[in-house]
């Protein structure tokens, strides 16, 4: 059987047969297939969800059918399993062959369960975690996911430790601490393996450090390369070949060192916490960077690079391909971590290799992906107002300077709010319909100092943000739009009055699913054509016990029928501002559905 | 040194706060206190409980004929909700007096931000419009997220003065043993000229330098008429714990003076108020 060829083909087809395992005498599942490593060896089968975003790509699309507009309807439960850990459970569950893995919010257990048997526990890996992690971010200490290659499961700790777990006998293969977390550093993102390299980032932003992006060798954990998103081109790895699309050649250098005063650059933010993507047909990795940091704005005149920017690195080893700053300067907490989706798309008639990124700023940007070339910047949630638009000749936004933050006063009605146009929640992409599926908020906000604060032994005058509903409708909190990126348009969008605060599933059989913080999961129809009114028809929905900040996945079980997964549980984080803070006594929860 | 500061809301904020009550936290604090702290924080609180918060815990539990523990928690963003919030504890030992997100006690000292500078320069910085700042360099720490800052950052930026700034962490990786101090080791070695950092860190790490370095309140700033520079610093406990914090208040006021000899122990600068009008006095000895 030609395993390659049909992962190459593994859009287009449908019901492919599942590998099998079967169950030892001595209950541990012993591997058919796993045990060959080189068949699941980096890219996974349409049928598993084996990397964060289901595929390198990110594009949260999955070829399965079975469940489609006509049937959905009878979606049932098949079962759901305990994680026995509270709090946000972000991220997503994967699953190989017939086990479901889902790692926790700290202590950061990761969980087999046994597909082919109702979802029972096969094994609990539990991590050696410094202590000291819990104490910088306890209760809300998330994790964003896992990923799958070569047999291993690998995932980041809480306290920087990132560990490969051996996916069938849940043991450890390697750790490795790559910062030390009395330094501030925390990592929850999830890694992306590319080329036989685990590629990870740091978490905190807020706590004064620098950030990086980093890659382990899969098989030994051993670091290979580092690049820092601040700081001379030497640390950042941008080199002669980097492209530096809108800044002037010769006058380029070393700008993560000069456009910050002094040595502010050495505690300047700027981490990558949420989700790397990967092209393959270009070989790059694209993440997105957090707001500089720590200084408020005013502290640090100039543009802050590469704070609240876009990378995009060669993974093999880590020099910048090109990097752009989305939002100079960034006043607003907007940041750049939300996701970069590569797709071709047809724009005027000609093919283009695009790099998708809906940012917190409230535009949507497609890349040229090989250059950095801004080729479409268009505002996506109805309430922008901090820019009036994005300058194409120059890549700045045209800020409006009544928007700008300043000590001591108070700046009201800046749109969007810090939360975003979009989050960190990723959104998906459905090839046959050419959209993206996007969770989008609909909230402003005003932004003013003098508030008193103390932390860590030091008292400060916090900057209060105060969240508010958007100017021109403030009835509703998120919608789930549909956006053609080549037109740079919304196509349709579903106005939803309770926060969509996770990621969102697109499948080849035409559905889109999300949920919502009011404990609901739904599905709604992909097609345009199905939309009446700009507005998607909701084919399916259930209420849980509790809301998801998690991202729904798909695969087929053991018996070759497709599934949905999902996380429920959220932690006081994200239930301040949701449906408030719930988990069941068992902790969070997978919950898996199906068609009776 | 004398110096004039303005008046302080004490009495008014507290007054505001509701009067709900709950018996069952008290009854438990009776029996056991439970104080949220900072793992790895000196010289306020360590997991050696070797701090002064430690310390002033210790004398309180005592007099509260109680059994102290401790839930160690780093004190960042998220710390009140993720302790005295979650019923962890029913204790932080530092806030600023006031803060929203508490019950404040009566404040039971009194400090400032402070620039510390060699004695033997001479410098003597009395106002952030001293054009000497614009030559000097400065070392801060960074303490908040974005767009929160020290005080003195805050008079530094209204000022443009950001060029000559040296950031210092409150972090530190596990090798540098109190990543706090390295701003005042700074001032000493003579790689910046001044810091700005706030009195009971200033105070502490700057001792074992003895009379090389001088601490001298930073004045308050005209240009930032809502920031102050000195802070009450009061126990926190639940806003719904008010029974609570009266018997605590109540043991602050009686042991006055053992407090005060702790403070001093750590050579926590203090304002020190007197009787009549605000006017106080800041010990640097």
């Amino acid at each position: 059987m030609d395993i390659k060829k049909r992962l190459s083909d593994n859009r287009k087809q449908s019901g492919i047969s599942k590998p099998q395992f079967v169950k030892s005498r001595a209950g541990m599942l012993g591997a058919i297939l796993l045990g060959s490593t080189s068949l699941l060896s980096e890219t996974a089968l349409a049928t598993d969800w084996a990397s964060p975003g289901g595929t390198q790509d990110g594009q949260r699309y999955s070829a399965l059918n079975q469940i489609d507009t006509t049937n959905v309807g009878a979606l049932v439960e098949d079962f759901s399993v305990d994680t026995g850990v509270k709090g946000s459970h972000m991220g997503e569950p994967l699953v190989v062959g017939s086990i479901l893995y889902a790692v926790t919010p700290f202590p950061n257990k990761l969980i087999a369960y046994d597909l082919a048997n109702k979802g029972a526990k096969l094994w609990t890996y539990t991590p050696k975690v410094n202590k000291y992690a819990k104490g910088v971010n306890c209760c809300d200490a998330v994790n964003r996911g896992a990923a799958y290659a070569n047999g291993k499961i690998v995932f980041n700790l809480l306290d920087n430790t990132t560990v490969a777990v051996d996916a069938i006998k849940g043991t450890e293969i390697w750790r490795n601490t790559t910062a030390d977390v009395h330094s501030g550093v925390t990592t929850a993102g999830a890694p992306i393996i590319v080329n036989g390299k685990v590629i990870i980032g740091t978490v905190s932003g807020e706590m004064g450090v620098r950030g990086w992006v980093l890659a382990l060798d899969l098989a030994t954990g051993k670091e290979l390369w580092r690049g820092y998103n601040t700081g001379p081109d030497k640390d950042v790895l941008i080199n002669s070949q980097t492209k530096l699309p809108y800044t002037t050649a010769g006058n380029n250098t070393d700008l993560g060192q000069t456009t910050w005063p002094s040595n502010t650059w050495q505690q300047g933010g700027s981490s990558a916490w949420a989700y790397l993507t990967y092209d393959q047909e270009t070989d790059t990795v694209f993440y997105g960077t957090s707001q500089p940091g720590v200084w408020n704005p005013e502290l640090r005149p100039g543009d802050n690079k590469w704070g609240s920017s876009i990378f995009a690195r060669d993974p093999n080893t880590g020099a910048v391909k090109w990097v752009y700053q989305v939002t100079p300067h960034d006043n607003w907490d907007y940041d750049a971590t939300s996701e970069n989706t590569p797709v071709t798309l047809s724009i005027n008639g000609v093919s283009r290799k695009l790099l998708v990124h809906f940012n917190k700023n409230g535009f949507a940007y497609a890349f040229d992906r090989q250059t950095g070339e801004i080729i479409r910047a268009d505002q996506f949630v109805t309430d922008v107002n901090w820019a009036n638009s994005i300058n194409l000749t120059t890549g700045r936004p045209l800020v409006n300077a009544d928007k700008l933050t300043h000590t001591g006063k108070t700046t009201n009605d800046i749109c969007p709010s810090a939360l975003g146009g979009k989050g960190w929640e990723p959104g998906s992409f459905t090839p046959s319909t050419g959209l993206f599926y996007v969770p989008t908020f609909n909230l402003c906000m005003k932004m003013h100092m003098l508030k008193a604060e103390y932390v860590y032994g030091a008292p400060y005058m916090a900057m209060d943000m105060a969240i508010s509903g958007a100017l021109t409708d403030p009835t509703y909190t998120s919608e789930l739009i549909a956006w053609d990126a080549a037109k740079g348009q919304k196509v349709f969008g579903l106005k939803e009055p309770s926060a969509i605060y996770g990621g969102v599933l697109s499948t080849a059989g035409d559905l889109v699913f999300y949920g919502t913080q009011d404990k609901v999961f739904k599905v709604i129809d992909a097609r345009p054509a199905q939309a009446v009114n700009g507005i998607p028809k909701v084919l399916w929905s259930t209420k849980m016990e509790c809301s998801t900040v998690g991202n729904p996945i798909t695969f087929t079980g053991p018996d070759n029928k497709q599934r949905v997964a999902v996380f429920s549980g959220v932690g006081a984080m994200a239930g301040g501002f949701g449906g408030g803070a719930c988990t069941g006594k068992a902790g969070g929860k997978v919950h898996v559905y199906k068609l009776p | 040194m004398r110096i004039k500061l303005h008046k302080c809301n004490r009495w008014l904020s507290l007054a505001l706060l509701p009067l709900l009550l709950s018996h069952s936290h008290a009854v438990i604090a009776q029996q056991e206190l439970r104080v949220c702290a900072d793992p790895d924080n000196l010289p306020f609180s360590n997991r050696k409980q070797e701090g002064f918060e430690n310390k002033i815990a210790s004398l309180l539990a005592s007099q509260l004929n109680a059994k102290l523990s401790y839930i160690w928690q780093r004190q960042k963003t998220g710390f009140i909700r993720q302790t005295l919030g979650a019923e962890r504890c029913d204790v932080v030992m530092g806030v600023p007096y006031g803060y929203e997100r508490v019950l404040s006690t009566q404040p039971y000292y009194w400090s400032s931000y402070v620039f510390v500078t060699a004695r033997n320069r001479h410098l003597s910085i009395t106002s952030f419009d001293d054009p000497i700042l614009r030559q000097l360099k400065i070392g801060l720490h960074g303490i908040g997220s974005d767009g929160s800052n020290s005080p003195p950052a805050s008079a530094l930026a209204v000022r443009g003065i950001t060029g000559n700034l040296v950031g210092y962490s409150m972090w530190g990786d596990a090798s540098i043993k109190n990543p706090q101090a390295q701003v005042i080791e700074a001032v000493a070695k003579g790689d910046i000229d001044v810091a700005i950092v706030w009195g009971p860190i200033a105070g502490y790490y700057a001792k074992k330098y003895g009379n090389d370095l001088e601490l001298t309140l930073a004045p308050h700033d005209p240009k930032l008429p809502d920031m102050p520079f000195d802070y009450e610093i009061s126990l926190g406990v639940r806003k719904t714990d008010q029974a609570f914090a009266e018997k605590l208040e109540k043991i602050l006021e009686q042991q006055r003076g053992k407090i005060h000899n702790i403070l001093t122990i750590y050579n926590i600068p203090l304002i020190q108020p007197v009787n009549g009008p605000v006017v106080s006095l800041m010990n640097t000895d």
